[in-house]
């Protein structure tokens, strides 16, 4: 990892002096996971590959104000959410989609309607209504707490990189993170069978 | 331990840092309260859930969409720089190389579709494409463009050789606002007998089509060339009275034997290889892409 953010750090000085070169590379280097990081914050594919191209521009006219100390991947990731946020501002309409698909609620009753693949193994199946029902409740957070469940759990980033990402104490990080974990297993909870070992 | 305290705690409890004390209230706490137990438990398995969810596959279209979008903010940078000029400005040029009358776009969008545009040119034959095309017909030179986002197209005129696409001391010489989905054809009237370059560049694009023309005196060769790819073909369209357009993306450096004597398919075989460009004749005019 060290030598990836020397590389990293190497390829925006260049591409400060102009080189295309090297923005381009950071730009293949991050773009499939900066895809995946907007997907899971909007959980659209469109709007996804849109905020993905929105924020390499934003990485373009910000790239003087980059600074060595962090990784690029982690400044990236503050980039995406900002973009993200922004986004959420401007439109007012929070992305509905999602669990209502996945957990359509009936005089209290619950179905599930997740197309699954008859072919695949059960384990498989679950997994995947596992992973679908999660993805839906996670668009159902507010949005910083979205942020910080795809930064830990998907991104793999550790508390401080998050802090650093998010601009907020370590401390912040993790008690925000338990309650955004708290919210996700209510949210999660009319689909508790999902969750049985 | 109340039971919201013992929530607070759920996540360090799972990731193992809780101190010895709290741990073992904790999970005291949950023993005497089976249903905070059982929300912990499927606390646990949705924690353990986030950290196995499947990669997204990013769409085919993405790298494009980003390069067109950082195509733009990069021309936005340094059209900061360049003055804003309007179309009649190219007629206060007394002496000016190049005259360009716009007559209209010549153009509809035929059918849209899920996939995309697709766009004909009414009366004028032939596809366009994404980006400006210089077209030869009758004798009479004009640009075709079908923008794929609304913006601008604009045109210079000479220049240095530069690294910088158009180079920055070209003269603006013509602005035309575009709309996503309507062709646009812009006539060029050439009024001059020297060897020029007219720049064509889309606003949300850093590619840039340039022209080299010939113009009427032939500049001989003079041997051994290095220098930018732009000047190359400068040299090779003056000494040959050709037009050669071409479709760059960032400057290139050439190092090159044009030789006279040399037939214009031989100088920008030297002068194109190794920098991944490619060219055609087409009767008078020469692209290279």
């Amino acid at each position: 990892m060290t030598e990836r953010h020397v590389d990293d750090g190497a390829l925006v000085e260049k591409a400060l002096k102009g080189d295309r070169d090297a923005l381009d590379d950071l730009v293949y280097r991050y773009q499939a996971r900066t895809y995946q990081f907007a997907y899971r914050l909007c959980g659209d594919e469109d709007q996804a590959a849109d905020l993905t191209a929105e924020a390499f521009a934003r990485v373009y006219a910000n790239l003087a104000r980059f600074r060595r100390e962090s990784r690029f991947s982690t400044w990236l990731f503050r980039i995406v959410t900002n973009a993200f946020l922004d986004q959420q501002k401007k439109d007012k309409v929070r992305q509905k989609q999602s669990l209502d698909e996945v957990l359509s609620t009936e005089e209290g009753e619950l179905s599930l309607q997740v197309a699954s693949d008859s072919a695949s193994p059960h384990e498989s199946a679950e997994q995947t209504l596992q992973a679908e029902a999660i993805n839906a409740a996670i668009q159902r957070l507010p949005e910083h707490y979205r942020a910080m469940i795809v930064l830990f759990h998907v991104e793999m980033l550790s508390y401080e990189e998050i802090g650093e990402a998010l601009d907020m104490p370590v401390g912040t990080v993790k008690s925000r993170l338990n309650r955004a974990r708290l919210a996700l297993r209510e949210i999660l909870e009319p689909v508790v069978e999902l969750f049985q070992a | 331990m109340t039971s919201d305290k013992a929530r607070e705690l759920f996540s360090e409890h799972l990731e193992g840092t809780l101190s010895a004390g709290l741990k073992q209230a904790f999970e005291r706490r949950l023993t005497e309260d089976p249903a905070l137990a059982e929300e912990y438990r499927l606390f646990s398995r949705v924690y353990e859930a986030l950290g196995s969810m499947p990669p997204v596959e990013a769409p085919a279209d993405l790298t494009e969409r980003v390069q067109r979008r950082l195509d733009r903010a990069v021309w936005e940078e340094k059209s900061k720089s360049r003055p804003a000029i309007g179309w009649l400005r190219s007629l206060a040029f007394g002496a000016a190389a190049v005259a360009i009358v716009i007559t209209g776009y010549v153009g509809y969008i035929r059918s849209t579709g899920t996939n995309g545009i697709q766009a004909g040119v009414t009366g004028n034959g032939g596809t366009l494409v994404a980006m400006p095309e210089i077209q030869l017909e009758d004798g009479k030179l004009s640009v075709r463009y079908l923008p794929t986002k609304d913006g601008e197209l604009l045109i210079f005129e000479g220049g240095a050789s530069d690294d910088s696409l158009p180079p920055p001391d070209a003269t603006p010489i013509g602005r035309q606002t575009t709309e996503a989905g309507q062709a646009v054809r812009i006539p060029l009237e050439v009024k001059t007998d020297r060897a020029t370059t007219l720049w064509v560049q889309p606003s949300d694009t850093e590619r840039v089509v340039a022209l080299f023309l010939g113009g009427g005196e032939r500049i001989p060769l003079s041997g051994r060339y290095e220098g930018t790819l732009t000047g190359a073909l400068a040299k090779i369209a003056a000494a040959h009275g050709k037009m050669i357009e071409a479709t760059i993306r960032g400057q290139k450096s050439v190092e090159v034997d044009l030789e006279t004597g040399l037939s214009v398919e031989e100088c920008l075989a030297r002068a194109l290889d190794g920098t991944g460009y490619q060219f055609a004749v087409e009767g008078d005019l020469v692209r290279v892409r």
